[in-house]
């Protein structure tokens, strides 16, 4: 693998479609589907097609069940299609979580915050910033080996800090570690973003007469916007998503996020599928927003540390 | 680090992010550093910036570790918890540990977790990678939209499976029957033989996007030229992969696996969330383990000694991830 420099102002190398360009088509049979290299591509984007249809088929299974009323959720044969659909059942289930969403944005801005404040400056230190390389790679294994830590091992003397520091149930206490979920992989894809900035940005804003911190603020980060972006988007999500730091360091409902409500839904031993279902899906709207928005940012995050929560 | 990064408008290339071989100069460090007053404002000011980045780790992750591992020596139950003393122990929490059952069953679970998810997540992953294998917006659309598992809140995904696999009214088992590969509603949660594949098939589900978004990135880091070359000695698709994607690749995939196997050693939510380690302690892994002797039954030491296994055997993979990144030129 070699190391490549990307200038990501650069204009767009054509990642080409390859084989298909490859390979000359025979046109001496375009009438056979398989055989002309367009029907070729019409079938790969069919099966491709079907293949996401597949993947996603159980989000679409949640937003339909949300819609249903009790005897199509129990019929023997399973409603594809509800009619009449229950919007009712969201309305409910909004205006009963209410707090929970109004807690869980909170929680999850202040978190966003939190991993920005940290990671944007680290990244920049360590990918533009001078130091040895010796420093530099014993930073990066240590983030490597902190995101392998099991959060359940953290979770115990957390607790017990968090105890005797008396800051359970505090949306400071919970965003801040929500942040865990997202300060060490946003750092590593930030860095690499940044290290793919070029060079000139720094001297340019030298010769103009800045010193570091305008050089930092002013030349490097507008440049960057995209990869902050992405680190905002992951920072709100993981935090968005997570459920068992707020299980564990707060009680009651007072500071407590949305996936506590789904939560208690689901211990609640009436099983309200619908109700469940109609959480889960206001739930998923930030990360299905992410998805349609901010597609081309998503992609080059998860691409640039592999993660698994 | 060989990981997998990317380049701003052009999608992503696997590069190498860090210097190569210079750990082996190392009597020759500083060489190469400007020494000016300039770079050294700068590498100051970086030290600055790098502050808080170290206090968080030092505060969220060492210090803990620390005080997990103190606990992990010490008997520690609900009253001796509330009054924040850790009366030392000894090794008793780890003799007791390795004398209870259900500790080598979710040594066990965790193992069988990792080592079905992980091959099927590279599997499926790369299959579908080489599918997606196109330029042009309608793939990088499906691709995007293949993110949306990953992306779920996990309490969001583990309810929707558990309501999916319900043994009455469950989709699943509505397929399973009609297209006749079952002939009776299977009870997937309840039964204690099936309720681990269950949970191993929603956290594929989970994780199956991660794994075809770093392949998707290592095949576009494949120069074209290789497969123009080989179309040239008259390779068909079958040679092209044979000897060009699967070599190129195997580093890609090496790498994945080994954080794959780390990120399962860890597993946790989805677990807790659609089981709790049931029916029995059928799906007791040590993650859900740890957290049940703590919070439910205020074995606090005995918690600790858990995760400190869990502790010992994800750095352990770690460090050999870190290995295999290094010897292959990048560093981490």
């Amino acid at each position: 693998m070699t190391a490549r420099a990307f200038s990501p102002r650069a204009g767009r190398p054509s990642t080409g479609v390859r084989g298909a360009t490859v390979k000359p088509s025979p046109s001496r049979r375009p009438t056979h589907l398989l055989r002309s290299r367009r029907g070729r591509e019409v079938v790969r984007t069919i099966i491709s097609c079907c293949v996401v249809a597949f993947f996603l088929f159980p989000v679409y299974w949640m937003v339909v069940s949300a819609l249903k009323s009790e005897t199509q959720l129990f019929s023997s044969t399973p409603v594809f299609w509800p009619h009449p659909a229950l919007w009712s059942n969201f309305w409910g289930t909004l205006k009963a979580s209410a707090n929970g969403i109004k807690n869980s944005f909170i929680i999850a801005g202040i978190s966003t915050a939190v991993t920005s404040f940290i990671s944007i400056p680290a990244a920049y230190a360590l990918a533009k910033g001078g130091l040895s390389t010796r420093l530099v790679r014993s930073v990066l294994i240590g983030l490597i080996i902190v995101q392998v830590v099991p959060t359940i091992m953290l979770m115990t003397p957390l607790y017990e800090i968090a105890s005797r520091l008396g800051v359970l149930n505090n949306y400071g206490t919970v965003g801040l570690l929500d942040s865990m979920y997202s300060v060490p992989f946003c750092v590593l894809i930030l860095r690499a973003y940044m290290r793919n900035l070029p060079g000139f940005l720094r001297e340019a804003a030298i010769v103009d007469g800045a010193n570091e911190r305008q050089v930092f603020l002013r030349a490097v980060l507008p440049n960057a916007k995209p990869g902050l972006a992405t680190v905002a988007i992951f920072a709100f999500l993981f935090a968005w998503g997570d459920f068992i730091f707020a299980l564990t360091f707060t009680t009651g409902t007072a500071v407590a996020p949305a996936t506590l409500n789904l939560y208690a839904l689901q211990s609640s031993y009436a099983s309200a599928w619908s109700e469940i279902m109609a959480m889960g899906s206001l739930l998923a709207i930030p990360a299905v927003t992410v998805v349609i928005l901010a597609q081309r940012l998503l992609q080059q995050g998860v691409t640039g540390f592999g993660v698994e929560r | 680090m060989s990981t997998v990064t990317t380049d701003a408008n052009a999608g992503t290339r696997v590069s190498a992010v860090c210097g190569r071989g210079e750990g082996r100069r190392s009597l020759l460090r500083g060489r190469g550093r400007s020494r000016s007053p300039q770079a050294l404002r700068g590498r100051r000011f970086a030290r600055f910036l790098l502050l808080p980045l170290l206090l968080f780790l030092l505060a969220m992750y060492v210090y803990p570790t620390y005080t997990n591992i103190r606990l992990s020596l010490a008997n520690v139950g609900a009253a001796q918890f509330i009054t924040h003393t850790m009366p030392f122990d000894g090794l008793a929490n780890y003799s007791e540990l390795f004398s209870t059952p259900t500790f080598y069953g979710a040594l066990l679970h965790t193992a069988l977790f990792a080592i079905v998810t992980v091959p099927l997540q590279v599997v499926i992953g790369m299959l579908i990678a080489l599918l997606f294998n196109r330029s042009g917006r309608r793939y990088s659309v499906l691709r995007a939209l293949l993110l949306v598992p990953w992306l779920l809140p996990l309490i969001v995904t583990g309810n929707l499976w558990v309501w999916m696999l319900d043994q009455f009214y469950g989709v699943i088992n509505f397929f399973l029957t009609s297209l006749g590969i079952t002939s009776h509603n299977i009870s997937w949660l309840s039964s204690t033989h099936l309720a681990l594949w269950a949970v191993v098939v929603t956290n594929t589900w989970v994780g199956i996007p991660v794994a075809t978004m770093i392949f998707s990135a290592g095949l576009r880091a494949i120069p074209g030229e290789l497969y123009e070359a080989a179309a040239i000695d008259g390779a068909g698709p079958v040679r092209w992969h044979r000897y060009i994607t699967v070599p190129m690749m195997a580093d890609v995939v090496a790498i994945f696996v080994l954080l794959g196997l780390v990120f399962s050693v860890k597993i946790f939510d989805i677990v807790y969330i659609m089981t709790s380690g049931g029916p029995g302690t059928s799906t007791q892994v040590l993650g859900t383990y740890a957290y049940e002797l703590a919070f439910t039954s205020d074995h606090w030491g005995e918690s600790a000694a858990v995760s400190n296994v869990m502790l010992v055997i994800s750095v352990a993979l770690s460090l050999l991830y870190i290995r295999f990144s290094g010897r292959r030129g990048a560093l981490a």
